[in-house]
């Protein structure tokens, strides 16, 4: 028998993958801030696109009515973006 | 039993609310609630950029990392779950099991690092830094605990020879909740790991 990965494994892999990635940018330590920063914007951006993919696939938001995909949606858009305007203004 | 299917008007496919639609009251709060704390800690960050830095280089990124890896997979589980129990697959209760296991392991991570630091002398009151952390990890293990309490009840529900009307909901809801501690550390994770650069 052959094993075929469901929807969910291949998300699983693909959020592991992301938080590998997080881990090298925190560890890359880079001396010029501006790279350091936009480190962390990077890793701020992948942290709300595996929300959103945790919410869309595992939580099964994309099989949701559309007012609760807008909900997930629009909080990813506006905490994604809001949190990394706050962080750039600093 | 699991919330009805509904029929979107404009795509004409079949849609389904996993769990009580009450309970996306609470999830929605929820986000919110954290939302604005995530902001706080970043208004504040920026307010004391040195000390955030500083402070923020006690913790161990490895055991965050670790963290979040041990939730994905508790995620992945619990969404295999769902599925095997709406097929009516009655081997279901060792995938609870496994991301029992997991929520676990979140727990003693989350504890050896904690003691770690106060082994050191860093607690809720050392700086703003620090109590920015200990209310987000620890109010995250608040619903991590909720979560791993719903999980035992949602392995017990799926064991039942009987199927009642609404385990289906149950099962769900409790699955998404779950899922909801998932996402909000995805979160907490890279803020408080890596924005003391």
């Amino acid at each position: 028998m052959t094993y075929s990965p469901s929807r969910n494994d291949i998300a699983w892999v693909a959020l592991v993958v992301a938080t590998l990635l997080t881990w090298f940018l925190g560890t890359s330590h880079d001396d010029e801030v501006g790279a350091a920063h936009a480190g962390v914007v990077v890793a701020l951006v992948l942290a709300f696109a595996k929300a959103w993919i945790v919410g869309n696939e595992f939580m099964e938001i994309r099989h949701a009515p559309r007012w609760l995909r807008s909900v997930l949606a629009g909080w990813v858009l506006v905490a994604g973006s809001g949190l990394i305007g706050i962080y750039l203004l600093g | 039993m699991s919330s009805p299917d509904v029929t979107d008007e404009r795509s004409g496919t079949r849609t389904h609310v996993p769990g009580e639609a009450g309970l996306w009251i609470l999830i929605c709060a929820d986000l919110f609630v954290f939302t604005i704390l995530f902001a706080g800690f970043l208004v504040d960050r920026h307010d004391n950029p040195a000390m955030f830095s500083r402070s923020g280089q006690e913790l161990t990124l490895a055991i965050g990392v670790a963290n979040t890896l041990v939730l994905l997979t508790s995620s992945l589980l619990v969404a295999r779950f769902v599925q095997r129990h709406r097929a009516g697959d009655p081997a279901v209760g060792r995938l609870a099991l496994g991301a029992i296991g997991c929520g676990l392991l979140f727990l003693v991570l989350k504890v050896f690092e904690w003691t770690h630091l106060a082994s050191n002398d860093f607690g809720p009151v050392t700086d703003t830094f620090f109590s920015w952390y200990f209310v987000l990890t620890g109010l995250h293990l608040v619903h991590l605990l909720f979560g791993l309490t719903g999980l035992f009840v949602a392995r017990r529900v799926a064991l039942r020879r009987e199927r009642k009307e609404h385990d289906g909901l149950v099962v769900e809801g409790i699955a998404t909740y779950w899922h909801m501690v998932d996402l909000l550390w995805l979160v907490i994770f890279p803020l408080v790991y890596l924005t003391a650069v």
